[in-house]
């Protein structure tokens, strides 16, 4: 399951080894802003997930169920 | 599943996110730091409460810089009294002055305009006053 989200943080390695031609200048402005909108949506997923697994904690652990019913008998 | 699956399942996704959050940056940074050979060294110095440039060919300009569109530069920033920074924050360019050190940051104008040159570390009473113009002419 890791294994393409690994293979995935070694594509800006990849495309930064080819991204800059001879005469041409890095745009600092781009560069910057772009990695904090990526940054910025790696935060969401995180909180996303995050909040994905306490509601799924929450629901199939709950009180009201059967099953936890005769477990906490 | 097992009570541990989700845990599981939780830490392996929230620790691949964070290592491609580490190799992006510092794939950036490593990037962005880099400073052109052919850049254009210009002296940037900061005092209560004005700037002052010395281009490379020894001129001076208080209160403005003008600089060349497509041309890289390379700024070594230094104070003569407190700690201040130089931010051009168009170009996302930004870094301390302190006394007794030159600091360097880069960029390449690719714009032509008048852009905002302005402190952002608090230096004193004008703090906010300390402003500078960049001219970037074609």
């Amino acid at each position: 399951m890791l294994t393409p989200l690994l293979v995935a943080s070694f594509i800006p390695i990849l495309d930064s080894a080819f991204a800059q031609e001879a005469g041409q200048f890095v745009n600092r402005r781009v560069e910057i802003w772009g990695l904090f909108y990526r940054l910025m949506a790696a935060a969401f997923v995180v909180g996303a997930i995050v909040q994905g697994v306490m509601v799924f904690v929450l629901f199939r652990f709950r009180e009201k169920k059967v099953k936890q019913q005769e477990v906490a008998r | 599943m097992g009570h541990a699956t989700i845990e599981w399942v939780y830490i392996a996704a929230v620790t691949a996110i964070l290592v491609y959050v580490g190799a992006d940056s510092w794939v950036a940074e490593k990037l962005i730091d880099e400073i052109p050979e052919e850049a254009e060294t210009i002296k940037v110095i900061a005092q209560q409460w004005f700037w002052t440039f010395e281009h490379a060919d020894g001129t001076k300009e208080v209160g403005e810089l003008h600089l060349k569109a497509g041309k890289a530069y390379r700024f070594e920033v230094t104070s003569k009294d407190v700690i201040h920074a130089f931010n051009i924050p168009f170009y996302t360019a930004m870094i301390d002055a302190v006394p007794g050190r030159i600091n360097k940051v880069w960029f390449a104008p690719d714009q032509v305009g008048e852009f905002l040159i302005q402190c952002r570390e608090y230096c004193g009473l004008l703090h906010s006053q300390m402003r500078a113009k960049l001219i970037v002419e074609a």
